[in-house]
């Protein structure tokens, strides 16, 4: 096997969290006997290798720590344990548009740019013309970057780096910027490096991404490695990670012990299999994550699980798949008056309702009761089939009583953000989009032909 | 190390510091002149209090107190403008040093190439102002005015580095460098002759820091001489001692301070 380009061993980060900067004198001063600081590990035990031509996309949530990850493989943060091994030139673009100097041209800034990174004049020179043909910029390549439109500025930034050699290019979410036009370009150029053998290093939130375009992937949560390797299993992992999709329990706002009292108490009804309705297959316990229930009137959602076709977790679906839905609710202070109708509600990331239905709404002669006293509980098994385009969704759940007799829908639980998923194309090959556009309608097409004879060319 | 980093760096540090400079009152209409404005401004408040008001004179018979004063004054504006923006480099340079992997010390040099580039300008309107109002002519000795205004910003520039890494971690300390630097000089006689101390006094007096490099400023341009052994060898001592504080406490700190940018 060949030397890898990139080593990391065991790379952690740790920042040392002071209440005061009073306190670090005083540490100072007692040459450290004293003690004032916590340490707060943001990122630890990182550990892989990475081959000549490699993609690897880092998947993480806010704070899980990949940021801090590319810092110190870019040399900005010292690592406090471990270390890492470059083998050849790495270039990092963490951040648009910083140590651009907007009274210089864009020419002057891409010299610059590439001056900081160590290039000579005559490798500056080799590549400028490319720099300048890539980014578009046409004659404001001449001109001060302080004349630029922030597109213009993402362009002369990706630009600059996509052209210099080197052997591993990290990019930081950078491309969440640009027009449609120019991310395809960037994509394209991202394609032929790789092709050269760089090895490129992609930390985003989009697991489209990662799933379309990379070979490997590193999923970080909370500041732990959670698995390296082939890209599909780490879109898989990275699904199934249960943080921040729902509101987990912080473990922090729970030391009342009146309320972990009730929560046994809750717990051991919601464990108890005795339910009134329709037979269902209901998920163990153990597999539901454990939230900080959500309270809105009357209501106290205590149970809410998102399982794909396989029955596992996640928040990385597949175009067309049919997911499962299992959330629990309790009656509290004020019985529920009417039927009770609860369904989730799709929102896409502009904020419009892709979807909702409850279940009501799919059956109103379902068997319900009339009534539901407090201290009773509500359970709901919902199937949705993902019939939608590729993105990012954020799911909220709604809960009604329906009160026939006054032809009345009241919403009892007012829709409330329960998680974040992202819809994912199964397929890279476009020969195999199934629709174009928001949604799958259904629908079919029937197509006849003749053949012609004409032969007049 | 500093040095080395310092060094491959440089034209980044060159560069920048022309720009800076270029461009801190572009759009302005008298432009680069407003460097030389202030200083002038405070040259004229000054020989309004300490000559009309106060009757102070310069040391030597006959020399006027604003040809002595502005000898003084102009380099100490351009250390004390060093050390006050220095200092705060880091801070300034926060959103570049989260990102980009440039050694920070870099920032610092900035400010001191910038420093030197005023206080050149000001070498430049002396040639102007001594022939003109003071008939003194430019002797052999202020071809090491480049030198001696380097070496006084030098000592600024290790001031500087301690105080800009240590601003990071203490927010306090941009405060009291902001303070105590108005007091600093007149700790020093710039606006006034060292006479006016009891003779005893007047060797402590030179072991201020950056007394004696302006003063070897201020005799290079009056009196075209430079400083007797004595007076290297305590400068030689400051520029040691504080350069290696620099270089412990910039080698000590600088790994942690962009934690906390």
């Amino acid at each position: 096997m060949e030397k890898p380009v990139l080593r990391v061993n065991n790379l952690g980060k740790r920042f040392k969290l002071y209440h005061q900067s009073q306190d670090r004198l005083v540490e100072w001063l007692t040459l450290g006997a004293k003690r004032k600081h916590t340490d707060f590990w943001a990122v630890r035990n990182i550990q892989f290798e990475l081959q000549r031509g490699d993609f690897l996309g880092i998947l993480g949530h806010n704070g899980a720590g990949k940021s801090t990850l590319l810092k110190m493989l870019s040399g900005v943060l010292t690592p406090s344990e471990g270390s890492f091994e470059v083998n050849g030139r790495m270039l990092s673009l963490l951040e648009l548009g910083t140590g651009t100097n907007e009274s210089l041209t864009g020419r002057e800034n891409t010299t610059n740019r590439a001056k900081i990174f160590g290039f000579s004049q005559q490798e500056v020179d080799d590549h400028i013309s490319e720099i300048k043909e890539f980014s578009e910029l046409g004659e404001f390549f001449e001109y001060p970057v302080s004349t630029y439109s922030s597109g213009m500025r993402a362009r002369l930034n990706f630009s600059t780096f996509a052209f210099l050699d080197c052997d591993i290019l990290v990019l930081d979410e950078v491309l969440a910027v640009g027009d449609i036009f120019f991310k395809q370009k960037c994509y394209q150029r991202m394609d032929e490096l790789l092709k050269n053998d760089t090895t490129i290093i992609l930390v985003t939130h989009s697991v489209q991404y990662v799933n379309s375009f990379c070979n490997k992937a590193l999923v970080i949560d909370s500041g732990e490695q959670v698995y390296m390797g082939e890209k599909e299993e780490g879109v898989r992992m990275y699904g199934r990670l249960r943080h921040k999709q729902l509101r987990t329990l912080d473990t922090t706002t729970q030391k009342k012990p009146e309320l972990a009292d009730h929560k046994e108490k809750v717990q051991e009804k919601l464990a108890d299999d005795n339910w009134q309705g329709k037979e269902m297959e209901w998920p163990p316990l153990e597999q539901f994550p454990e939230i900080l229930p959500i309270r809105r009137r009357n209501l106290v959602l205590e149970q809410f699980l998102l399982q794909n076709e396989e029955g596992v977790m996640t928040t990385v679906i597949n175009q067309g798949e049919m997911v499962t839905l299992y959330y629990t609710f309790r009656v509290v202070n004020e019985p529920v008056e009417g039927k009770i109708a609860a369904g989730v509600m799709i929102f896409d990331n502009l904020n419009r309702v892709v979807h909702g239905r409850d279940n009501y709404q799919a059956n109103p002669h379902m068997h319900l009761p009339e009534r539901l006293e407090p201290g009773s509980f509500v359970r709901f098994k919902q199937k949705v089939k993902m019939d939608i385009k590729e993105g990012m969704y954020i799911a909220r759940l709604r809960a009604l009583q329906v009160k026939e007799d006054e032809g009345l829908r009241e919403t009892i639980f007012p829709s409330e953000q329960v998680m974040s998923f992202e819809v994912i194309l199964p397929q890279k090959n476009a020969l195999f989009t199934r629709f174009e556009g928001m949604a799958d309608l259904a629908g079919s097409s029937v197509v006849q032909w003749k053949h012609g004879d004409d032969g007049d060319h | 190390m500093i040095l080395k980093e310092l060094y491959r760096h440089r034209k980044y540090i060159f560069e920048n510091a022309l720009s800076d400079f270029r461009y801190r009152y572009a759009g302005t209409a008298l432009g680069v002149f407003w460097n030389i404005v202030n200083p002038l401004l405070e040259t004229l408040i000054y020989v309004i209090i300490f000559q009309q008001l106060l009757g102070m004179r310069a040391p030597g018979k006959g020399d006027s107190y604003a040809l002595f004063l502005i000898a003084g004054l102009f380099p100490w504006l351009a250390f004390s403008g060093l050390i006050n923006q220095g200092g705060k480099a880091y801070l300034r340079n926060a959103n570049k040093l989260r990102v980009i992997n440039l050694p920070p010390v870099v920032f610092v040099a900035t400010e001191y190439c910038a420093s030197f580039i005023q206080l050149m300008i000001y070498f430049g309107l002396m040639l102007i102002i001594y022939p003109v109002f003071g008939g003194i002519l430019p002797g052999l000795a202020w071809l090491f005015l480049p030198v001696a205004g380097a070496l006084l910003l030098l000592l600024g520039f290790m001031i500087t580095l301690i105080i800009a890494n240590l601003q990071v971690l203490f927010e306090d300390v941009g405060e009291l460098v902001h303070h105590f630097i108005h007091l600093w000089r007149w700790t020093m006689p710039v606006m006034y002759t060292l006479d006016v101390f009891p003779e005893s006094w007047q060797f402590w007096m030179k072991l201020n820091p950056p007394y004696l490099f302006i003063d070897m400023v201020r005799g290079i341009i009056l009196n075209n001489a430079l400083p007797p052994a004595l007076d290297w060898l305590i400068m030689l001592g400051w520029l040691v001692v504080l350069g290696l504080a620099a270089a412990v406490i910039h080698r000590r700190l600088s790994p942690e301070i962009r934690d906390y940018l």
